[in-house]
């Protein structure tokens, strides 16, 4: 295919995505609305998640904790003096912070920041591990900050959580750093740096072998890693509105796990499709909670039928798409052609 | 004239085993030398001592005079010194091409943000990278696959590979472990030529670990012999070739 044809699908793919995008919120309910948000902000997290997992190769699961430092910055940066007030009645705030208000952009890059630096310090110990024993100090990290945060009475307001934050997350805002996110981490990809990922990947000793200084490699991509997830805890916080620490539970982290499973290892698109997947089937396999009624007879609601069915939809996608559903392969506009020219065949 | 590598009584012990007892060695410019002993003998051990994976108990590295053990692995790869190994190591899932690119990455002086910006100068730097590498497949002969992924080539290929990869992190001086392992006779004389070939253009010392004694024989200006960890003789292919205590550690004795 030429590349001119090529950029004019993508200009036009852009400006139908913006079209979507600016006149989503006069055309559908707040709902909807807000699940094109979770989409984006899912987006975020799970290309982040990737660069790790897939690309660099190693097992982390400290998305959870990189969130909760972004989402626990931002929130605390954006809430007004009043509002803090009323949160903090059993424990007063510090001082420090119980007069700060800064606008949205800087709260979440303040988030972003904060978490790049926590992964930063912990990064020199952590990241000499491999494997399962990776996964598990990362995980251990996430549970840390849980802890921390539900003890840190006077600045995280423990377990009672933030409540009342600024609704700023909107479309724009979460699909904008979904795009910049994706634009990022896909150059990163692309240039010799991603490639040098790519290589530890493949084979960790015959990288060193050819003078990677493999340990600075992956604190980059932790870092880098760290700092969206950062910003995707800031992002969700300030749609959701309210926090505590029981929220970025483990759980969290394995849903972004799952999505980049799901979308494929070492692939952006992969995650991009991943995502929008499961939120959408999250939401949409709702009414299965509800009783049923099929004429002869009536299924009373059960609440997590949906779970389990989602649970049933992805292990028949694994079953049947080993790598997931890119594998490691990107998206792109001949591979859309040629489904649909089998299609056609097919037929 | 001053040796490019050499090492001083190198000695290593894992717990109560002296794998490698004061093991001395001088190599000169240009020359290809061989280490050769039977399984167990401690090359491999030797190779990962002068390329930083093992830290000697005892004993010094020198490249061109400069102490080199103690450094990280990828230092040593920067001071000239890199290796193939023995069960070939590539980057399975990457084109040809892309496996020896990767090898000029410690060079690079762009940094993270400027290859995520794509600036001039980064561009300007990648595609010089893509140069050489494209370059170098064809002083390799393996420049029709650079799109091929690394894995599916045929085994002397990857091999093949694995040298070109090693040569294009500009080495002063090339450890190869094993290279005709596994090959058909046929793939060992190719190797052989291209053994003599690479140390011709690239002007760099190899220093190589071999079981076929015909390809040691073959390319190695002079060879080490070691067993239980000691060196029990040094010199030419021939005379190594009567020697009766190499005959005997080979071959054993009544």
């Amino acid at each position: 295919m030429d590349k001119k044809l090529k950029l004019k699908l993508n200009i036009v793919l852009v400006i139908i995505g913006i079209l979507f995008l600016s006149l989503s919120e006069s055309i559908f309910g707040s709902y909807q609305v807000r699940i094109l948000n979770l989409c984006a902000i899912y987006i975020v997290l799970a290309v982040s998640l990737n660069l790790i997992n897939g690309y660099i190769g190693m097992l982390s699961l400290g998305s959870a904790g990189f969130m909760a430092l972004g989402a626990y910055a931002s929130a605390l940066l954006t809430m007004s003096a009043q509002v803090k007030e009323m949160n903090f009645f059993l424990t007063p705030i510090v001082p420090i912070l119980a007069n700060v208000e800064l606008p949205f952009i800087v709260a979440l890059l303040i988030g972003g920041i904060l978490s790049a630096f926590v992964a930063f310090l912990i990064g020199f110990p952590v990241l000499k591990l491999t494997d399962d024993y990776l996964a598990i100090a990362t995980l251990g990290f996430g549970e840390i900050i849980r802890v921390v945060f539900t003890n840190l009475q006077s600045i995280t307001n423990g377990p009672l959580g933030l409540k009342g934050l600024p609704d700023y997350t909107n479309i724009y805002w979460s699909w904008g750093w979904a795009v910049f996110t994706v634009i990022v981490i896909g150059f990163l990809i692309k240039g010799s740096y991603g490639k040098s990922f790519k290589a530890i990947r493949e084979n960790e000793i015959a990288a060193k072998a050819v003078g990677i200084n493999v340990m600075k490699y992956k604190l980059m991509a932790f870092v880098i890693s760290a700092f969206f997830t950062g910003i995707g805890g800031g992002l969700l916080a300030h749609l959701i509105g309210t926090i505590d620490p029981l929220m970025f539970r483990f759980i969290l982290t394995f849903n972004i796990v799952l999505i980049i499973v799901l979308g494929g290892l070492g692939s952006v698109s992969g995650s991009i499709i991943g995502s929008i997947i499961f939120v959408i089937a999250l939401e949409g396999l709702r009414f299965l909670d509800a009783p049923m009624n099929f004429g002869l007879f009536t299924i009373p609601g059960v609440p997590g039928t949906r779970m389990v069915v989602f649970s049933a939809i992805l292990l028949f996608i694994i079953l049947f798409y080993r790598k997931g559903i890119m594998g490691r392969q990107e998206l792109s506009w001949e591979k859309v052609c040629s489904v649909k020219s089998r299609f056609k065949r097919s037929k | 004239m001053s040796s490019i590598l050499s090492c001083r009584d190198l000695t290593i012990k894992f717990g109560g085993l002296t794998a490698v007892d004061t093991y001395n060695m001088e190599i000169e410019q240009g020359e290809i030398v061989g280490l050769i002993g039977p399984n167990g003998a401690g090359k491999t051990t030797i190779f990962n001592m002068i390329t930083g994976v093992y830290l000697p108990t005892n004993g010094e590295v020198y490249l061109n005079g400069e102490k080199i053990d103690g450094l990280k692995i990828e230092e040593i790869v920067k001071k000239g010194v890199v290796r193939t190994f023995q069960n070939i190591r590539l980057f399975d899932d990457m084109s040809v091409l892309e496996n020896v690119f990767i090898a000029q990455q410690m060079n690079i002086s762009s940094n993270i943000f400027a290859s995520i910006l794509r600036t001039k100068g980064y561009r300007a730097e990648e595609s010089k990278m893509f140069e050489n590498a494209m370059l170098l497949l064809k002083e390799v002969g393996l420049e029709q696959f650079a799109e091929y992924k690394a894995s599916s080539l045929p085994y002397g290929k990857q091999r093949r590979l694995e040298i070109a990869r090693a040569l294009a992190t500009k080495p002063k001086v090339l450890l190869l472990d094993e290279p005709a392992a596994g090959m058909n006779p046929q793939e060992s004389v190719e190797l052989m030529e291209f053994i003599h070939q690479i140390r011709d253009k690239f002007g760099v010392t190899i220093f190589l670990i071999e079981h076929h004694m015909q390809v040691v024989m073959g390319v190695c200006d002079r060879v080490y012999v070691i067993d239980y960890g000691e060196t029990i003789a040094k010199g030419v292919p021939s005379e190594i070739q009567k020697n009766p205590k190499v005959i005997e550690a080979y071959l054993g004795v009544d």
